[in-house]
C-alpha cells in the first residue's frame, strides 16, 4: 500500500481527498498548513506528496525548498495541486522539482489518482489529464 | 490740380493723425499682451506656472512695479498665493515674512484686504495703503519696511472672473500715488482679467478631471482585487462540488439510479460553467492590470491549430457536423507567441463554432497573403451575427441575443482572445452575416526564419 500526504489548508478539500485516495487504497495522512506537513513528512516518510501553494504558516513553495534540502525530502515524489496559477509560483515549484503543477478546479479526484498512481508506477499506461 | 490744405486744418489733421497713431499703438500693445496669455493658456496646466507668467508678462509689458495673483479653490476657506513677481525688492520683502510664497493664506473673511475685497465685488479695487494688501502681517513695523524696500505707493486688484464664478484675484503695484490708471491701461486690464478668468477656469476644470481620474483609477484597482480575491475564494468550493459529484458519477457512492445521473451532469455542467467564468475573470483581470506574465516563445501555429482542431473532434463529430482542417504544407507558420494562450484563443474560436453550429461545417483554415502574415480562420454555417451584434461581440461580457438559451459561455472569450491576439501585435475580426454563416479569424505577424 503507498502512503501518499496530503498538504491542503481548507478541510473540505482535504477531507474530499482524503476520501477518494483512502478508498482507492492508499494509505492516507493530511496536514493543514506547511510546518505540520513538513513534521510528517519527514518521520512519516511518504511515498508520494500532494501540495497546496496558499497555506498558513509555511507557504506549498516554502515547504518545498525546506523539504528538498532533507536526505529524506529531497527525492519524493510531489504534486502541486493548488488553484493558485500565477506564473511566478508555477516556475518556483518546477524548480524545486515538482512533477506537475495542477489546477485544483479544472480536475476530479478521480484525475488526481490517476496521474498519482501514473508516478508510483510509471510502467503502467496512464491517460494523460490535461 | 493741387489741394490748398491752409495751417489749421493741417494742425487738425495732425492731430487726428497722432490720435489714430496712440490708438492703433493701443490697440497693438493690448493685442501684444492678450497673445502672449493665450499661448501661457495652451502651454501650461499648473495654476502656480500659469499664474506667475501671466503676472510676470502683465507687469513688465505694462510697466508696473510689482503684481500678484491669488487664487481661491472651492474646498478652501482662504485665498492662496499663485503667483508673484520676481523682482529683487519683492524677494527681499518675502524673505522677511518667511520667504515662502505657498505659505501664506489669506483668510477669506478678511474683507479688509483689498484682492478679497475685489474677489466678493466682483469689482476694481484700488488702495494707496500697503497695509491693505499684506493683512496678514501683523507687525506694521515690517508692513513699513516692505513699503520701503519695494516703493509701492498704490495697488490695484482686479477679481478673476469666468462665466458666474469668481475664481481669484489679480493685483498689480505701482510707484505712485493715482487715482486713476490711464482709461487705456484700465481697458486693457479689463480684458486681461477675462483672459485670466478662461485660463483659470481651463485650469480648475483639468485639477478637477484628474482628481476624479485618480479617483477612479483607486476604485477600479479596488474593484480589481475585490474580483480576483472574490475569483479566488471561489475556487475551493466550486472545486469541492466538482470533485463529489464526480466521485459520485464515478461510483464511489454505490449505484445510483439513471434520472440521478442526468440531473447530476446537469450539475455538473452547471458547477463547470461556473469554474471557468471565475477563470475567465481572473485571467482578464490579470491581463487588463498588466499581471499576466507571458512565456513567449517562438511556436509553430500549425501544430496548435491541428491539436486544437483534434480536441474539438469529438464534440464536432457528436453534433454530425462535416469538421475540416484546411492547411496548406507550405505555410510559414512560426509565430512569437505564448503557447499556452494561443492554444486557448484557438480553442475559443474553434469551441464556438462547434457550439453555435447545429447542422453543415466547421472548417478551420491556416493562409498566407503574405509571407509577413499568417491567418487563422474559423468558418461555419451556423446562423451569423447581425452587424449590430459584430460591433459589440469583441466586447466584456457579450453574449447574443441569437446565442440565448443554449449559451453556456461566460461572455469573456472573444474579449480575452482579441486583448491576447493584440497583445501578440496580430489582429482580430469576423466577417458574418446573418443566415450565412460566420468566418472569425485572426492574424499575425509570421517571425523569419533566422
Amino acid at each position: 500500500m503507498s502512503k501518499i500526504l496530503i498538504i491542503e489548508d481548507d478541510p473540505l478539500l482535504s477531507k474530499m481527498y482524503k476520501t477518494k485516495f483512502s478508498s482507492e487504497g492508499f494509505g492516507v495522512e493530511t496536514a493543514e498548513d506547511g510546518e505540520i506537513g513538513l513534521k510528517i513528512a519527514l518521520e512519516g516518510k511518504p511515498d508520494f506528496i500532494i501540495l497546496d501553494i496558499m497555506m498558513p504558516n509555511l507557504s506549498g513553495i516554502e515547504f518545498l525548498s525546506r523539504l528538498r534540502q532533507t536526505p529524506v525530502g529531497a527525492d519524493v515524489p510531489v504534486i502541486v495541486l493548488s488553484n493558485l496559477s500565477e506564473k511566478k509560483e508555477m516556475e518556483e515549484a518546477r524548480r524545486l522539482g515538482v512533477k506537475e503543477y495542477l489546477i485544483k478546479s479544472s480536475l476530479t479526484p478521480k484525475d488526481i489518482v490517476e496521474k498519482v498512481r501514473g508516478y508510483l508506477s510509471p510502467n503502467e499506461e496512464v491517460k494523460q489529464v490535461e | 490740380m493741387s489741394t490748398f490744405v491752409d495751417d489749421k486744418e493741417f494742425k487738425r489733421l495732425a492731430v487726428e493723425l497722432y490720435k489714430k497713431n496712440l490708438d492703433l499703438f493701443n490697440a497693438n500693445r493690448t493685442l501684444t499682451i492678450l497673445q502672449k496669455l493665450y499661448q501661457i493658456m495652451a502651454a501650461t496646466f499648473k495654476m502656480e506656472d500659469l499664474s506667475q507668467q501671466y503676472i510676470d508678462t502683465i507687469v513688465s509689458d505694462m510697466q508696473f512695479l510689482s503684481g500678484a495673483v491669488v487664487v481661491k479653490y472651492p474646498e478652501d476657506n482662504f485665498f492662496r498665493v499663485v503667483g508673484l513677481t520676481k523682482s529683487r525688492p519683492n524677494l527681499e520683502s518675502l524673505a522677511l515674512l518667511g520667504g515662502n510664497l505657498s505659505d501664506i493664506k489669506v483668510s477669506y473673511d478678511d474683507e479688509k484686504n483689498v484682492a478679497v475685497a475685489a474677489y466678493k465685488s466682483r469689482k476694481r479695487m484700488y488702495t494707496d495703503r500697503l497695509g491693505d494688501v499684506l493683512t496678514f502681517v501683523e507687525d506694521a513695523n515690517e508692513i513699513g519696511k516692505i513699503e520701503k524696500i519695494t516703493g509701492i505707493k498704490s495697488t490695484v486688484a482686479y477679481p478673476i472672473i469666468f462665466g458666474a464664478r469668481v475664481l481669484g484675484s489679480f493685483l498689480v503695484s505701482m510707484g505712485v500715488e493715482e487715482k486713476q490708471l490711464s482709461p487705456t491701461d484700465n481697458q486693457i486690464l479689463g480684458k486681461v482679467a477675462t483672459v485670466f478668468g478662461v485660463a483659470m477656469d481651463r485650469i480648475m476644470l483639468y485639477q478637477n478631471l484628474q482628481r476624479v481620474n485618480e479617483k477612479l483609477k483607486e476604485l477600479d484597482a479596488q474593484k480589481n482585487e475585490f474580483i480576483s480575491l472574490a475569483a479566488h475564494e471561489l475556487r475551493a468550493p466550486m472545486t469541492a462540488i466538482k470533485g463529489y459529484l464526480s466521485m459520485i458519477l464515478d461510483g464511489d457512492a454505490g449505484k445510483i439510479p439513471g434520472t440521478a445521473i442526468g440531473f447530476l451532469k446537469e450539475a455538473v455542467d452547471g458547477n463547470d460553467r461556473l469554474i471557468r467564468l471565475v477563470n475567465n475573470m481572473l485571467n482578464v483581470s490579470r491581463i487588463e492590470e498588466g499581471r499576466m506574465v507571458y512565456q513567449m516563445g517562438v511556436v509553430n501555429l500549425k501544430q496548435v491549430a491541428r491539436s486544437v482542431f483534434n480536441e474539438f473532434a469529438v464534440s464536432a463529430k457528436d453534433k454530425r457536423l462535416q469538421y475540416e482542417l484546411e492547411m496548406p504544407e507550405s505555410l510559414l507558420d512560426l509565430v512569437y507567441v505564448d503557447q499556452d494562450r494561443i492554444y486557448e484563443v484557438v480553442a475559443n474560436l474553434i469551441s464556438n463554432a462547434v457550439k453555435y453550429t447545429d447542422v453543415g461545417t466547421v472548417k478551420v483554415r491556416l493562409s498566407q497573403s503574405s509571407p509577413h502574415i499568417i491567418r487563422l480562420e474559423v468558418i461555419d454555417s451556423g446562423r451569423g451575427i447581425s452587424p449590430e451584434e459584430q460591433k459589440r461581440i469583441f466586447g466584456k461580457f457579450v453574449r447574443l441575443e441569437s446565442s440565448a438559451g443554449k449559451t453556456v459561455g461566460t461572455g469573456l472569450g472573444l474579449y480575452i482572445s482579441k486583448l491576447l491576439v493584440e497583445k501578440f501585435g496580430g489582429r482580430i475580426g469576423l466577417v458574418s452575416s446573418p443566415g450565412k454563416g460566420s468566418n472569425f479569424w485572426f492574424d499575425l505577424p509570421v517571425k523569419i526564419n533566422s
